[in-house]
């Protein structure tokens, strides 16, 4: 089609278009079919899917390629914490709490508590760290967090499993899986936590730099708050009630439980954190929809 | 084709709004060959970024049909940590290429991009030509129906040049192009239609000519 046959054809286009649909007016000047709403679901998910994957395919391929070390010390970051800590206690004297070996104890709760942590430190600089490819139509500032979090939830798994098969293999020591339900509800509440912290610090942390700062000095202690080296039962009802305000406290005490049949504290509840990391999930959903295009400018 | 309606887009600066196109309404036909001028700052690259659907419009809506690629510019849209062949795989990747065909695009794309070993280092190390090279190449493995380039062409070499004319005489039956450029004449030559940006307007002309003149005419104006 010529140009100057192009514009009569416009011409005609819009004196019959003002009433008419987009759709018509696109079938009149165009080769192409209009897209229904399903194709166009469709295609997204499609694109969605393979976008999703490029990415967490891209992140461990520059894992792997910044240094060999830095993967292996993922892996390995469980069991060293666990033995450092451990140690501690065993030096006192002390070899079990609440009845449970130190080491499967610790082991259990730096398995929620890395979680956690992810969402603070590797999830929410996502969006920065793949600005480049936000030059993509279809790579969304979203899909780079999804990625981070898949990737991060995968090597988390695998470390997971070397840690407790480490366990058993040098030390005979086993978890007695009194409730595998409740193991899988602590994971899954502990996994939604850490996406909406991930999500919600991702999306202000790209646009307020100094908030990735303070997070980092808030989240110092965390780790000694969230009764990871010791039992919630040895401590006092006055130390308990301001502790069960943090909600990896009682993601811990149910996955001890879960996995290793050990007591829950008087103040548990398991609904508090699931019900947390769905609100935080639902306000960073929103404040994405809200910011999607402005985080892509940045 | 891309239709604009009644876009509006502005930024906002501490100053107040900075609008880059107010209520512009044009449709871009499939078989087009647009040259894109304006001066510096008049936002042709957030044009280009509407276009390709990167970013969106305040105000009023896009349709587009048919398959329109990214913005093909300088440093954008590669990794800087990942090499020229992993930014490759990525693209394929993205645009959900069989895993069986991924393997010979990638292939073809080292070749057209003709980097030579800098095509197994990282992309943080190369040139500004060396990248464009390469974001030209793979956005050329994929057959869309519009391209769309942001002064690419600028930091080549002949050479390059050359082959990115060559490349798009091949397509040039079935596609179409957007093009930015300061080069008015690698613009008359190549390009049928001509949009000029200017003060928070956009105007398509049917004749690059045409567009060129006008635009020559405002940079007189304001000289």
């Amino acid at each position: 089609m010529t140009s100057s046959a192009f514009f009569k054809r416009m011409q005609l286009s819009k004196q019959s278009k003002t009433h008419k649909k987009d759709d018509l007016f696109v079938t009149l000047i165009s080769k192409f079919k209009p897209i229904t709403p399903a194709q166009e679901l469709k295609r997204g998910f499609y694109n969605f899917k393979s976008v999703i994957w490029a990415l967490i395919f891209k992140e461990f391929k520059i894992r792997l390629g910044e240094s060999k070390l830095g993967i292996v010390w993922v892996l390995i970051e469980l069991i060293v914490s666990m033995i450092v800590m451990s140690w501690i206690w065993l030096i006192i004297g002390r070899t079990k709490i609440d009845n449970i070996h130190v080491m499967l104890f610790l082991g259990a709760g730096f398995t929620i508590f890395f979680i956690i942590r992810r969402g603070f430190s590797p999830v929410p600089q996502g969006i920065k760290s793949n600005s480049a490819l936000l030059n993509y139509p279809g790579v969304k500032p979203i899909d780079t967090i999804f990625a981070r979090f898949i990737l991060e939830m995968w090597l988390h798994s695998i470390a997971v499993i070397l840690l407790f098969f480490s366990l058993f293999w040098i030390l005979g020591l086993s978890p007695i899986f009194s409730d595998p339900l409740l193991c899988f509800q602590a994971l899954g509440s502990s996994a939604m936590l850490a996406l909406g912290i991930g999500l919600l610090l991702g999306i202000y942390q790209t646009f307020y730099e100094s908030i990735g700062k303070v997070i980092s000095i808030i989240t110092q202690p965390l780790m000694i708050m969230s009764a990871i080296l010791y039992s919630m039962n040895d401590l006092p009802q006055s130390a308990r009630e301001v502790l069960s305000w943090n909600p990896i406290v009682h993601l811990v005490s149910a996955f001890r439980q879960g996995l290793l049949g050990a007591n829950a504290f008087p103040e548990y509840d398991l609904s508090y954190p699931t019900f947390l990391g769905l609100f935080f999930l639902g306000i960073a959903f929103i404040s994405y929809h809200a910011n999607r295009f402005r985080l892509i400018q940045k | 084709m891309i239709h604009l309606e009644h876009v509006s887009k502005y930024y906002a600066t501490p100053r107040g709004r900075h609008w880059v196109l107010k209520d512009v309404t044009l449709t871009i036909p499939d078989i087009a060959r647009v040259g894109v001028v304006g001066p510096n700052g008049a936002g042709k690259s957030t044009l280009m970024r509407l276009f390709a659907g990167v970013d969106a419009p305040n105000k009023g809506k896009i349709i587009r049909t048919g398959s329109i690629s990214w913005p093909m510019g300088l440093a954008q849209s590669m990794h800087g940590s990942l090499t020229g062949k992993e930014n490759a795989r990525f693209a394929c990747h993205i645009q959900g290429l069989d895993r069986n065909k991924i393997q010979t695009t990638v292939a073809g794309i080292q070749e057209f991009a003709d980097i030579g070993k800098y095509f197994h280092m990282p992309v943080r190390t190369y040139s500004s030509g060396m990248k464009a090279r390469l974001n030209f190449a793979i956005a050329m493995a994929f057959d869309f129906d519009c391209y769309i380039i942001d002064e690419l062409t600028a930091v080549g070499d002949k050479q390059f040049r050359e082959k990115s004319a060559a490349a798009f005489q091949g397509k040039r039956e079935e596609s179409s192009f957007i093009k930015v450029s300061h080069n008015l004449n690698e613009l008359k030559k190549e390009c049928n239609m001509g949009l000029v940006l200017s003060n928070s307007k956009a105007v398509l002309y049917p004749s690059i000519t045409e567009a060129i003149s006008v635009y020559e005419d405002f940079l007189k104006n304001r000289a």
